[in-house]
């Protein structure tokens, strides 16, 4: 790189000055030829890192082996010994490796979801941020400070605590429309049963989906062409409506059932009916309940400043023009608004995603077994530190990766192409 | 061409037209903002309904419900952790001479709005205001219920107070229990025999009321009475109530020279002297004692009591609970004494661990037990933060427009950082006016500021370099520091705190025998200098190359052009963006609770968790909450005045 070519830093060497002296160029010293210098720079740099990486690592390692804990890797075959109730149920006897997985899909359940949410909530945050009503922006504005400028660990420790921990017994369950169940057990929701024909009617909405997309393009070159409009979207939304009421009928009916859970009554010596216990339903803990809801208020806080920051940032300019043009209020927003203002958006927006998955692993102040917590459980029981200490510290960095590349995607896509 | 008469005169009053809709003044705001057409309208009545209920709930559980004294019992601890109690003058003066600070820089740099000073003062004056008006209100009643569903005695119950303090006792009978039990500070255990025997009474008058419902019994076979009870099998059986209680309040002074001096005795109940003696007879009539302690001193209460059917409630006026916090405690132990001790064993307190507030209470109790504690505790450092704010701002009137006013300001802001942290932390040598306190003893907010502040400062060198050393020609050191700040920010702040608590001493075992509170101030360190290089490479990006190369051209070295050129440009552009990390960092800290330390988070957890807090951490958590609120709000409130006022903007002119 750099050191290959004279440096633009010293004039010395660049054929400029070399011109008017052309002696000098040849008598440059070693000592103060800049290639020289630089090359030698690095390799006391590079040595330095690698002397002193070493004396950690070798610290480390005589560390762990002077109190018996070699790093070594055969403990992930091992059985754990403990269970969690969280995510997918593995016996006592399962390895380590598998509670590992565990911890990763309970994290990944949370994360996948919590992005999904606060999106959609950031998105009406900055509406409601934007929107004439002074009532609705100020109060939206309250909300927006409020939870910026508090600790999202103090959030979720109060939401854990001090809500769904405080929710009444089981035995007089708070009932919501749904029927959602609500106490200090958790939530039970209405369950949603794909039955076996489920895959094949998916394979008819995906097939939809992909004529919808040919759809959107065959509408825009008749637009293109004839100027006429060509109303893609509502061609498209309606080619995959087709697609999927085509699958419903062929299989008859919808490929999925859903279970309501079913309180189980008993009779109290009062006299007073409570409930005994909730069977069927999807059972959702307090623990995960509290980290989704708390990262999903925190999040969307953030992202709708974003949102609000990102619309306010096109020149109304092109909005009047837009409205000269003679586009609608949806044609403005799809074609004029939003393009320019994702621009603006993405980036932060995928700061916040980093934020929300690394914040994922204050599960362990809340009890939720996330990936972390079960590492730390795995180096508690197995008395391995550094090993799944360093296979979670890399589950996270992928984890950042995968999104930052997933964003920087989608912002290379919707950058502006300019010539 | 004939001419034709265009003239026209129009004889009728135009038609009436509407007046057109007020756009100005108050309704005219209305209009515009609230209800501009109907879907903004319904908007708008909808959220104001809504405002209302949260509003209601809110007020009502926080007046009525709420349990604040697990807040105004335990200030100091939320201020300062386990900082040495006699050593807290320390960090109210350093506090004062931050605040000193803050106001000198204040009127150099700015200036105070009106609105602000008038917002202050008042502040203040009514933090004064509220003892006093809380003074005049008369404190909840106090409660003991003497029962005979106790199989064993009711113990006697020992409180201290000062001498002429008057009191009324009222020893009452429980009609029926399914009364209430009544609101006020009622002792725990005769809480929970009220609430069962409410719980049997209520059975009872079930099973009653469902035999005359299904035609068993006829409601006038009922017999009247208090203690009814009815079973298919046995029919009625009215219980006569054959309890009976005479209670006795006796003066216990110190039985001996000794006991005065180990500050424990040891008594017989001989030896108490009686006071008053008052008793509910079987005719069940309440009767009322009125009390002035004749002493300083502990006071017992004993009850004695015949019978098992019924229950008196013992309500005493004028006998507060007492504080249990630890200072309350030692203080009480050198003032008046230790608990009374009979036959080996303390004698109860009526304190606020066995005396809790129960039940709703009213404006005026809560006003009494919670704002006016509160104010109490606050006010006399609100005052001194005013005043040390005030007399920095004169100061800085005083040397504004020197040229060396600048200069001063930022030497003072330097040493006195210096000495505020040698304040708080002392010296080791012999003499003992300022002893060492460990950091591990640091905590509470005095602990999250501090780890805020040496997040920043210690992070910021590091931060610059990296953020020069990513933006280097050199390939590996480029290389290098990318990595590390990718990975330090790819990653969550737990981990990197959780690696310097478990993983640092496994590098070196002399590195073990350092504070947790270091260890955590490490890991704060290396993230927060990521995060700043970030920021930094930032300011780096937007300083016009123009202005290395004229810095090249007029001859300055590269370590010139950086340091003097490039660096006061960047940074200064950047500052918004490092009080915008200040506020984060301020946040991020609470992570520290992870690794065990306690921080205001942290005393918040260890403190609900203590038994005569259970269940109050909604308070606990809000009042926290509340604290990091006000403290992050100013610091962006701060960050956006910078901005505003151009303070970070580069000077492109």
């Amino acid at each position: 790189m750099s050191e290959q070519r004279p440096s633009d830093l010293e004039p010395a060497t660049s054929p400029e000055t070399a011109m008017f002296d052309p002696a000098t160029t040849q008598s440059v010293p070693l000592w103060r030829d800049i290639r020289v210098i630089q090359a030698a720079a690095q390799i006391v740099f590079a040595v330095l890192v690698i002397v002193i990486t070493f004396a950690i690592v070798n610290g480390v390692m005589s560390g762990l082996e002077s109190i018996g804990q070699s790093p070594t890797f055969d403990f992930w075959q091992r059985p754990l010994g403990i269970n969690f109730n969280e995510g997918p149920g593995i016996a006592s006897t399962d390895s380590t490796w598998d509670a590992f997985v565990v911890g990763i899909i309970n994290t990944m359940r949370v994360v996948v979801l919590g992005l999904i949410l606060s999106t959609f909530l950031g998105i009406l945050v900055g509406v409601a941020l934007l929107t004439p009503n002074w009532l609705i922006r100020k109060i939206t504005e309250v909300y927006v400070e409020i939870f910026r400028n508090t600790p999202l660990l103090v959030q979720l420790i109060f939401l854990y605590q001090g809500v769904f921990r405080m929710l009444p017994a089981i035995t007089n369950a708070i009932v919501l429309p749904g029927p959602v169940y609500l106490s200090i057990r958790g939530m039970v929701i209405p369950a949603f049963i794909p039955t076996d024909d489920f895959p094949v009617w998916l394979v008819y909405v995906t097939v939809g989906c992909v004529a919808a997309g040919l759809v959107w393009v065959v509408r825009g070159r008749y637009q293109t062409e004839t100027g006429e409009p060509g109303h893609q979207v509502r061609y498209a939304l309606l080619t995959i409506l087709a697609f999927t009421l085509l699958g419903t009928i062929v299989l008859g009916g919808v490929p999925w059932t859903v279970e309501m859970p079913q309180p189980d009554m008993r009779e109290l010596p009062t006299g007073d009916m409570v409930i005994r216990r909730i069977e069927g339903g999807a059972p959702i803990t307090p623990e995960y309940a509290a980290l989704l809801l708390g990262l999903v208020l925190y999040t969307a806080a953030f992202i709708g400043e974003i949102v609000r920051a990102g619309i306010q940032a096109v020149p109304h300019g092109q909005i009047e023009a837009a409205r000269a043009l003679g586009l609608g209020y949806g044609q403005t927003l799809q074609l004029v608004i939003l393009p320019q203002s994702l621009r603006v958006i993405i980036p932060p927006l995928g700061n916040q995603y980093l934020n929300l998955a690394k914040n994922s692993s204050l599960a362990i102040a809340i009890a939720f077994t996330d990936v972390f917590a079960i590492a730390r459980t795995i180096m508690n029981q197995s008395g391995q530190t550094i090993v799944p200490f360093m296979t979670v510290m890399l589950f996270y960095l992928f984890l950042s990766l995968l999104i930052s590349a997933i964003m920087n995607w989608v912002n290379n896509a919707l950058k502006l192409k300019e010539r | 061409m004939t001419q034709r008469d265009i003239t026209y005169v129009e004889t009728e009053e135009p038609p009436e037209r509407r007046p057109p809709v007020i756009a100005t003044g108050l309704i005219g705001w209305l209009r515009v903002n609230l209800f501009s057409n109907w879907w903004n309208t319904l908007l708008t009545i909808v959220t104001v309904l809504f405002i209302a209920w949260v509003t209601v709930l809110l007020t009502r559980w926080s007046i009525q419900q709420a349990n604040w004294s697990v807040v105004t019992n335990n200030l100091s601890i939320f201020a300062v952790g386990t900082y040495p109690q006699e050593q807290t003058w320390r960090v109210a003066a350093a506090t004062l001479i931050l605040v000193f600070l803050t106001g000198v820089a204040w009127r150099i740099y700015g200036r105070a709005s009106r609105l602000l000073v008038i917002l202050a003062l008042g502040g203040v004056a009514l933090l004064f205001v509220m003892p006093f008006i809380a003074a005049t209100l008369p404190h909840p009643l106090t409660f003991f219920l003497i029962s005979g569903t106790n199989t064993e005695a009711n113990p006697a119950l020992a409180y201290a107070t000062l001498a002429d303090q008057p009191a009324t006792l009222t020893l009452y009978p429980v009609e029926n229990f399914a009364d209430l039990v009544p609101d006020g500070y009622v002792d725990r255990t005769s809480a929970t025999v009220a609430g069962l025997a409410r719980q049997a009474a209520t059975v009872n008058q079930r099973a009653i009321d469902e035999a005359v419902t299904a035609g068993e019994v006829s409601p006038e076979d009922v017999p009247p009475g208090t203690f009814v009870t009815y079973t298919a099998e046995a029919g009625f059986a009215v219980l006569e109530r054959d309890f009976v209680a005479t209670v006795t309040l006796y003066h216990v002074p110190y039985a001996s020279e000794e006991d005065a001096e180990t500050g424990e005795f040891t008594f017989t109940q001989e030896e108490a002297v009686e006071l008053a003696s008052f008793n509910v007879g079987p005719d069940m009539t309440p009767t009322t004692i009125e009390v002035t302690f004749p002493a300083d001193g502990w006071y017992m209460i004993v009850p004695e009591q015949a019978g098992e059917i019924g229950g008196f409630w013992l309500q005493m006026d004028g006998m507060v609970p007492m504080d249990s916090g630890s200072s309350s405690v030692t203080a009480r132990n050198e003032t008046i004494g230790s608990v009374p001790i009979i036959e080996g064993q303390r004698v109860q307190q009526i304190d606020i661990v066995t005396f809790p507030f129960r039940g709703l209470a009213t404006f005026s109790q809560f006003f009494k037990m919670y704002v006016g504690p509160l104010a109490e505790g606050l006010a006399g450092l609100m005052l001194g933060l005013v005043l040390a704010t005030a007399a920095g701002y004169l100061v800085g009137a005083v040397i504004r427009g020197q040229p060396w006013a600048s200069r001063a300001t930022l030497i003072g802001w330097i040493v006195g950082s210096i000495g505020i942290f040698f304040l708080l932390y002392g010296f080791s040598g012999p003499d003992g006016a300022l002893p060492v306190v460990e950091m591990e003893r640091w905590g509470g907010l005095l602990l999250t500021l501090m780890l805020t502040v040496i997040g920043i400062v210690a992070a910021f060198p590091i931060g610059v370099l990296l953020a020069l050393g990513r933006r280097s020609k050199l390939p590996i050191v480029s290389m290098f520091c990318t990595i590390n700040i990718e990975f330090v920010r790819g990653v969550p702040l737990v981990t990197i705190l959780f690696a310097a608590s478990i993983l640092v001493p496994l590098v070196d075992p002399r590195l073990s025998s350092v504070d947790n509170v270091i260890r955590a101030m490490i890991g704060i360190m290396f993230f927060s200098a990521a995060y700043l290089a970030e920021i930094v490479r930032g300011g780096l990006q937007a300083v016009p190359v123009g202005q290395e190369e004229a810095a090249r051209a007029v001859g300055m070295s590269a370590w010139q052009i950086t340091l003097l050129i490039v660096l006061p440009q960047a940074l200064r552009a950047v500052i918004p963006a490092i009080m915008g990390q200040f506020v984060s960092l301020f946040k991020d800290t609470s992570l520290v609770i992870i690794i065990g330390l306690l921080d205001l988070l942290g005393v918040a957890r260890s403190v609900i968790n203590q038994p005569e807090y259970i269940g109050r951490q909604r308070e606990a958590l809000l009042f926290v909450s509340l604290i990091y609120f006000v403290f992050s709000y100013l610091m962006s409130w701060a960050s956006r005045r910078l901005e505003v006022t151009g303070s970070g903007a580069i000077r492109r002119g």
